[in-house]
């Protein structure tokens, strides 16, 4: 998608016409993120009065919906390294139920859950997308917030341990659960579902 | 070197995504992936699932989450509010 290019001055950036046009999309962006409405509905309203204040700084040469992402991002950023400190944390747990469910006492895959070949082309169907993110909300909270950052932001790995204050460790162990859990999620709900259909 | 199982394997992959593991690990890895299927198939999956995460933003469908009148409202409010105050 092309952006409109802009060619009204500082004045003619009107908020009314922010929240018409980007204000869904940021939504989605931090919903994505965070996973909880308020949190994402509040981010946003942060984003717009941020930007509105610092409007006479936005470079023309960026896209406005680049800039709005821009300013959200550090606000998701702040907010989760905010609530890693107020949320009790139980830690990620010695063991993974899942992986006695995926894998038996010699460390083989189980025949059920054996992956299979991937099918191409999946990500030019809409309801692939819902899935994944049906099976992204499915997510325990920090497992969540690890992948979306590795995997969706691409932050570094140093970056993320900063963010969720854990050690490297515990964050590639975090990694791993999140992969398996969404792979195993999409397994079920897009590929498995795929096969039966062809 | 111990023999890798698909259990080992399958953790290397995902942390060779995030960080440089040893060779030690990572050669275990390379040879049971050579009489592995399973495993060979689940790093494709690792990879879809990062592709599939870097194009979301843009591919996530409008209508899976909008912001609500009653939010949309309250942002337009407090953005006319700091407009009154400059």
């Amino acid at each position: 998608m092309t952006e409109p290019q802009l060619t009204e001055s500082n004045e003619g950036l009107d908020p009314a016409r922010w929240l018409e046009k980007y204000g869904d999309y940021l939504y989605r962006y931090a919903l994505t993120r965070l996973n909880r409405a308020q949190a994402a509905e509040d981010l946003v309203q942060e984003t717009f009065l941020a930007a509105f204040q610092a409007r006479s700084r936005f470079a023309q040469a960026s896209s406005e919906r680049t800039w709005l992402v821009g300013i959200l991002k550090h606000k998701i950023v702040d907010h989760l390294r905010k609530s890693q400190r107020e949320l009790p944390w139980s830690g990620i747990g010695a063991t993974d139920n899942l992986l006695d469910e995926l894998f038996d006492a010699r460390g083989h895959w189980k025949k059920s859950v054996r992956p299979a070949p991937s099918p191409g082309a999946a990500f030019e169907r809409q309801e692939f997308w819902d899935t994944m993110a049906s099976c992204l909300g499915q997510l325990p909270e920090h497992l969540a917030q690890a992948f979306v950052l590795r995997e969706m932001d691409e932050q570094d790995t140093p970056e993320i341990c900063k963010v969720l204050d854990v050690t490297p460790t515990n964050l590639w162990v975090m990694l791993h659960r999140a992969r398996l859990r969404l792979w195993k999620c999409l397994e079920i709900h897009w590929f498995g579902v795929e096969r039966t259909r062809t | 070197m111990s023999l890798f199982s698909c259990k080992d394997t399958s953790r290397l992959l995902s942390e060779a995504l995030d960080h440089d593991v040893p060779a030690v690990r990572r050669w275990a890895a390379r040879i049971h992936l050579l009489f592995c299927t399973p495993c060979a198939r689940f790093r494709r999956h690792l990879q879809f699932l990062r592709e599939a995460a870097r194009g979301f933003d843009n591919a996530a469908s409008p209508d899976s989450a909008r912001l609500s009148g009653e939010a949309r409202a309250r942002i337009l409010q407090a953005l006319k509010q700091e407009g009154q105050a400059e």
